[in-house]
């Protein structure tokens, strides 16, 4: 169906065109006709055929008349000149009409009468003079002898004439009904053409205006979805604004080439010392971090969980997350920004927590044996000397008993302090638990060991603490010490010597160091 | 090659009536009756020669014949010369008993003239002359049609003013 409708315009202007072509053919055929007619018709008719055979007639009787007339001597040569002269101008015309070829059937004697008569009257005149009256009356007898004769074939002349003009006239008659019946199909031709050509005018218009209509209805329906679709994106472009602005993180849109700011988060605008192109470099406290940020930047499509510190005039951590965008055919970052201080801030607290002893302050249990096993390992690859020292505060129980669970605590973070002033920077400390503490200590073999823990020993000796009481409360400590032999070990091992070593320290009376390798030279008491 | 063979025929037309001489151009050819109670004239070609002559492009009609440049007296100026007052209409008459009436406002408007030259040769009575009233078809384009054929009266030999 889809494709006929084509073919059949095609066809029905094809056949316009034809119907067109053959009008613009018949009218000018038609043209020419009637031109032709136009210039015959121009001049008057000159059927005078039938009255000049009349008066042909008529004058070769008066011709006769007055020939015997003049043989009467009633009258002169003059008057026999002048009919003489208006019979030959009578004969003339109808010896040069064309009329008597319309003739049904050839009126064969008719030639013949005019020749015979114009031979005869050109003859007469040839002899005749104004002022001779004798060769006048010998004409006129020749003439009334000769002429009486002529009357028959004149009158005959008349009734050729009559019936020629009639045939010739009748011809015209048909040419010009056969030219009027002509004119009346190319005149039907013309109407129906332009009947035709209005047809398809009036159909061209109506469609027109249906199109021109449709036209203006599906523009306004279309104004009238643009207008939604601007007012809807202006709704979502407000809404995202809302979001934007309302969310935690800052966001800030760049072009990659000028860092134009297409958005900027207000809270980042204000961190940021400059605007614009120098908006992200002011926005690092670090320029190194920078540096890489932006080595990123260009090397990656996408990349989140950056961490960088923002902010140089109130530094904060932030976490940076990058996506590359197309705006308008031009690269840009789309930079998200969260601020992760406070996560920082609980992460460090989180592990504060995990790793210290909270009373006093020294790593824990866990944490003093990763940290030992690390320093260990270290010490075995290197080839150094390592001891560990297992401490006891002496009676801790009888203190807690005796003054109460407070003070215990205060003993308790007083040697942690006193261990931590003297061990610390020797390697790690910490808290196994109840009273008991540790520390690896580096570097030193079984000598240095014990000299260290002597020196500790004799420091917590000199403590003084006051109870609630007011009295003084003393307070040692036993250490048990174990050195690193120099074979493959672990800090649990050590450790499990340094606590026999301990117990041997508590069982020989407290207050005092021991160790169970032998080839440290025990001080002697 | 057309023109030259319409000469030809035109020739072949006329020639044969050379052999009849003009008439003399003494000879008393034209009368002219005015109405009751008046004195008629009888003109020759001479008489009217003696008045100012006025010259028309025209032809004979219905016999053949080509423009011509046709020499004669106005009419009206005749019989004004004639001392005729003019009549509301005029009937012109020939040798032949042909008759028609030339109302006078055709004095006045084309002014027709008694012709006794055509292309400054008089004419013989074969040749339809020797006095032809004749229209200034040439000059008035209008008068080709059959009332002023009608009126192109040759042969002419009276005027009855009425």
């Amino acid at each position: 169906m889809q494709p006929s409708r084509p073919r059949h315009h095609k066809l029905a202007m094809l056949a316009l065109l034809s119907t067109l072509a053959t009008m613009i053919l018949a009218t000018a055929y038609s043209l020419v006709n009637v031109n032709a007619k136009y210039a015959k018709y121009s001049a008057p008719g000159m059927h005078t055929e039938v009255w000049q055979s009349y008066q042909l007639h008529s004058e070769t009787r008066r011709l006769s008349d007055t020939a015997n007339r003049v043989l009467a001597g009633e009258a002169t040569a003059p008057e026999l000149i002048q009919r003489l002269g208006v019979a030959m101008s009578q004969l003339a015309p109808l010896q040069n009409t064309q009329v008597f070829d319309y003739l049904p059937e050839a009126h064969t004697e008719l030639p013949k009468t005019l020749e015979h008569l114009d031979s005869l009257l050109d003859a007469w005149s040839s002899r005749l003079s104004w002022q001779d009256t004798s060769l006048a009356t010998q004409v006129a007898s020749e003439m009334a002898d000769q002429l009486p004769s002529m009357l028959g074939p004149t009158h005959d002349i008349i009734v050729s004439a009559n019936i020629a003009v009639a045939s010739r006239l009748d011809g015209e008659r048909q040419d010009l009904k056969r030219t009027f019946q002509r004119l009346v199909w190319v005149l039907l031709l013309l109407g129906t053409g332009s009947l035709l050509l209005a047809a398809k005018l009036f159909r061209d218009h109506r469609h027109t205006l249906h199109l021109t209509r449709e036209l203006g209805t599906l523009n306004q329906s279309l104004e009238e979805r643009v207008a939604e679709r601007t007012r809807r994106l202006e709704e979502r472009k407000a809404l995202l604004g809302i979001i934007l602005d309302s969310s935690p993180s800052d966001v800030a849109l760049l072009g990659a080439n000028d860092q134009h700011a297409y958005y900027i988060s207000d809270t980042l605008r204000q961190r940021a010392s400059a605007n614009d192109s120098g908006f992200l470099e002011s926005l690092f406290v670090d320029s190194h971090q920078y540096t890489l940020f932006m080595q990123r930047l260009t090397s990656s499509q996408a990349f989140d969980n950056w961490e960088a510190r923002l902010d140089p005039r109130s530094p904060y951590w932030a976490l940076l997350s990058v996506r590359h965008l197309e705006i308008d055919s031009r690269r840009a970052w789309l930079i998200w920004s969260l601020d992760i201080s406070e996560r920082k801030r609980m992460e460090h607290e989180l592990k504060q927590l995990a790793t210290t002893d909270s009373l006093t302050g020294l790593a824990n249990r866990r944490t003093f044996l990763r940290q030992a096993i690390k320093q260990l390992r270290r010490s075995l690859r290197e080839a150094k000397p390592c001891s560990v020292l297992v401490i006891d505060i002496d009676n801790f129980k009888r203190i807690n008993d005796q003054h109460g669970h407070q003070v215990g605590d205060t003993v308790l973070q007083a040697v942690a302090r006193r261990l931590d002033k003297h061990l610390h920077p020797r390697g790690p400390l910490g808290r196994l638990g109840g009273e008991e503490f540790a520390a690896l200590v580096k570097d030193a073999d079984g000598r240095a060991a014990w000299e260290i823990a002597e020196a500790l020993r004799d420091d917590v000796e000199c403590l003084t603490l006051q109870g609630e009481e007011g009295g003084a409360i003393p307070v040692t400590i036993s250490i048990g010490i174990a050195t690193h032999s120099g074979q493959d070990t672990s800090p649990q091992h050590l450790l499990v010597e340094a606590d026999k070593a301990l117990y041997l320290a508590k069982s020989r009376g407290r207050n005092r160091c021991e160790t169970l390798d032998q080839s440290s030279p025990a001080p002697s008491y | 090659m057309h023109r030259v063979i319409t000469r030809l025929l035109l020739a072949g037309l006329l020639l044969p009536f050379g052999v009849q001489a003009a008439p003399p151009r003494d000879m008393p050819i034209l009368t002219i009756h005015p109405g009751p109670g008046g004195v008629s004239h009888v003109l020759s070609v001479a008489d009217l020669e003696a008045y100012p002559s006025r010259s028309v492009t025209g032809l004979i009609p219905d016999v053949g014949d080509h423009e011509a440049e046709w020499t004669g007296v106005s009419l009206a100026s005749l019989l004004q010369g004639l001392g005729e007052p003019l009549p509301a209409r005029i009937t012109a008459s020939a040798m032949d008993s042909y008759r028609e009436t030339i109302p006078i406002s055709d004095l006045e408007r084309y002014d027709p003239i008694v012709a006794y030259q055509r292309n400054g040769e008089y004419l013989s009575i074969s040749q339809r002359g020797p006095l032809v009233i004749m229209y200034p078809y040439g000059e008035h384009p209008e008068l080709l049609t059959r009332a002023f054929f009608s009126r192109t009266v040759w042969q002419l030999d009276e005027l009855r003013l009425e």
